[in-house]
């Protein structure tokens, strides 16, 4: 759902062609996360993702204190981490420094690697104090997400979706991908 | 500058051989250049993301510590490009989103598999265009992002491409930027791309079951094996090496071996004869014995039946599993309930299963010795590996019995029983079940797509594939009569049914059954 209200402040900016210039700002559809995990009838997901494809899921248990406590750590960790190999630094073309750490969660007990951070580094342990919860929580989320849009898809989509080389296994359905 | 720039089609900024990639990123932008966006336009070539919007952080450049006085405020400077082609700042109004952002794949592997009727179309999903323009800041401020990314399985085949997704990612993440055939991996030609990252090896894993198998895991290091002057492998138990792009039961072992992987050898008769293992001859071989109830476990992939007949007094049910495949094994036995249980329930589960070979002389490598004779035992099914390597040892022993039919076609196990190993029949109530089997080999290895779970009500006969939650009411439900729908001996249902206390019922249980029985594909015995 658009949001209307024009952002001329920013879109007056002088910025170059090739720079961005909004011509509007645009809120997101919002689907609260216990709607989320009902069992409902409607297809607000399926709504929201056909026409712009980004949805926001708000009121998830705990995730505000949790997200913000967290990244309100992350920088100092990340800077505290600067040249250890297990932290990654690039620079952008206009000047933006990123930093960055990273982890992979792969299926399977375990599957959630540990993020390398610096355990000697107090603003790392404060960063990570939170951290498991954190990704569980979001990896509960995607689950239910995924699980949710598989519902609303409905039998719109074939089967399977995808399947290994040999045709020995399928992904029949979105949550099979996801998982 | 960054590596392998980020073009229109980018997959991830540390591609790592797993699924779902997450990155916690800080961005600092003091210089002044505003020149060109920070990210340029690009959509995900992940199947979605689902990220925190960016924060403001404030650090205090003294102690080095975050300014928590200063509270965290949203960051601007992330557009979308709507559907409208419009290029839109966005909004993120709430303090608590955790938003998903659709990716390419939706493109490539979703959308494309959309029934052509105008309903299905309409289900469409958009991938969407982003960028991100920064403005410059002071050195006591960072925008603070987290963002999980999930790629398509590795295993998984892009006809496009005529590769697997983690050969691409492979390929990718090892070519040059230049080198890279314009289009691969992406729904478009005008689409490519991504970042270079990290391998396994620098994780102390191997490449194997289409992820990084950390080596500490199963007690190697690679220090180990080049003293014992072994390479590390991704193996399966017959030391058969994999490339790690393999699905199945494979891991990391120090060895010198170089056999490639080959399937199971399969059962001697194996394929059916499809001119005496008829459809008739199922029917006739299934339909033996007297019993009470039936529910069709048939799928599109496979052709089984349950027969029941419940005996309240005694506490027990006569059983009957029938099964059009020949006898690799065959199992039938309870589900575990377990909230934290693994594959849906198959992990942990309490069965009678039958083997063509005493399961105590059973080897991963051998499999079966059939010459050791059939063996029925009860078995509980390893609450983490699947494989029947982990839990060959049965818990007690079984009166059941299997019949094969004069032909080597199907396979039947029959029953009569009050509880398995230390899961009891509820003969009044209902049981979450759960069967397969597999007529390919004599490995116990897999049962491919030849499984389910199942609910039934004993003594009413009511019965269906999957479990009372896996069914939801959705748009397309009807109602339709308890007399059409309710499985009783004298009919078999076409399809799965819903027999609660509701008589809602959705049109396509038969595909929500199917759907469900697929969310484990890996699902193994």
């Amino acid at each position: 759902m658009f949001k209307l209200s024009v952002v001329l402040a920013f879109a007056n900016m002088a910025m170059p062609a090739s720079a961005h210039i909004a011509d509007f700002s645009f809120a997101p559809e919002r689907l609260s996360f216990d709607d989320l995990k009902a069992h409902a009838t409607d297809t607000l997901l399926i709504d929201a993702l056909s026409k712009e494809g980004i949805v926001s899921i708000t009121g998830i248990p705990g995730f505000k204190d949790m997200s913000r406590n967290l990244l309100a750590h992350l920088h100092s960790c990340l800077v505290d981490m600067d040249n250890q190999e297990n932290s990654f630094t690039s620079e952008y073309s206009d000047g933006t420094v990123r930093r960055t750490i990273a982890s992979v969660t792969i299926p399977g007990p375990g599957g959630a690697r540990p993020f390398d951070y610096d355990e000697e580094s107090l603003n790392c342990q404060d960063f990570s104090k939170d951290l498991t919860l954190f990704r569980k929580t979001v990896d509960s989320a995607t689950e239910f997400f995924a699980e949710r849009l598989t519902l609303e898809m409905g039998s719109a989509l074939t089967r399977p979706l995808m399947n290994t080389k040999d045709g020995e296994y399928t992904f029949d359905e979105f949550s099979d991908v996801v998982r | 500058m960054i590596h392998k720039l980020t073009l229109l089609c980018n997959l991830a900024f540390s591609n790592r051989n797993g699924e779902h990639l997450e990155h916690f990123h800080s961005y600092q932008k003091m210089s002044e250049n505003d020149s060109s966006d920070t990210i340029e336009v690009h959509t995900d070539q992940g199947l979605f993301i689902a990220f925190t919007p960016a924060l403001i952080s404030s650090y205090d450049e003294g102690t080095g510590k975050p300014d928590l006085s200063n509270p965290m405020k949203e960051s601007e400077g992330f557009f979308i490009e709507t559907s409208e082609g419009k290029t839109a700042m966005v909004d993120f109004s709430s303090e608590d989103d955790l938003v998903f952002m659709l990716g390419d794949g939706v493109n490539q592997y979703v959308n494309t598999k959309l029934n052509k009727d105008k309903h299905s179309l309409s289900k469409a999903l958009r991938a969407t265009p982003h960028a991100v323009k920064l403005q410059a800041h002071g050195k006591h401020l960072a925008r603070v992002w987290y963002g999980l990314m999930v790629l398509p399985p590795t295993s998984a085949y892009s006809e496009a491409d005529e590769m697997t997704y983690g050969e691409i990612r492979n390929l990718l993440t090892r070519t040059k930027n230049e080198d890279i055939p314009v289009g691969l991996g992406c729904s478009s030609t005008q689409m490519r791309a991504l970042e270079g990252g990290d391998d396994c090896f620098e994780q102390g894993a191997v490449q194997c079951w289409h992820r990084c198998m950390l080596l500490e895991d199963y007690g190697l290091t690679f220090d180990m094996c080049t003293e014992e002057n072994h390479a590390v492998k991704c193996v399966n138990p017959r030391d058969q090496v994999s490339t790690g792009e393999n699905h199945g039961d494979f891991f990391p072992k120090c060895t010198d071996s170089v056999e490639e992987v080959t399937p199971y050898p399969t059962i001697p008769s194996y394929p059916q004869d499809p001119e005496v293992c008829t459809a008739e001859a199922f029917d006739e071989f299934k339909m033996q014995g007297e019993y009470m109830y039936n529910l069709n476990l048939t799928t599109d992939r496979t052709n089984a039946d349950f027969y029941w007949t419940p005996n309240k007094d005694a506490g027990t049910i006569k059983g009957r599993l029938a099964f059009n495949g020949q006898f690799g094994y065959i199992a039938f036995g309870f589900l575990n309930l377990a909230e934290d249980a693994r594959h849906k329930g198959m992990n942990g589960g309490h069965i009678i299963m039958a083997t063509p070979g005493d399961p105590d002389l059973y080897s991963a490598k051998f499999g079966l010795d059939v010459s050791t004779g059939t063996h029925i035992n009860e078995f509980m099914i390893d609450e983490n590996g699947s494989s029947f390597r982990h839990w060959y040892t049965p818990v007690g022993e079984s009166d059941a019995t299997v019949t094969i039919d004069d032909n080597e076609c199907f396979t039947s196990l029959e029953f009569e029983i009050n509880k398995i190993y230390l899961t009891d029949i509820d003969v009044e109530g209902t049981n979450i079940m759960q069967w397969a089997a597999n007529p390919v080999d004599r490995f116990a290895g897999y049962h491919s797509r030849n499984r389910a779970y199942f609910t039934v009500e004993w003594m009413t006969g009511k019965a269906f594939i999957g479990r009372e939650e896996d069914f939801v009411v959705s748009d397309e439900t009807v109602a339709v009569s308890d007399e059409t729908e309710e499985t009783d001996g004298g009919k078999e249902p076409e399809a799965p049914t819903e027999t609660s206390g509701s008589s809602k019922l959705t049109t396509s249980i038969m595909g929500l059954a199917i759907a469900f029985l697929s969310l484990s594909h890996v699902m193994r015995f």
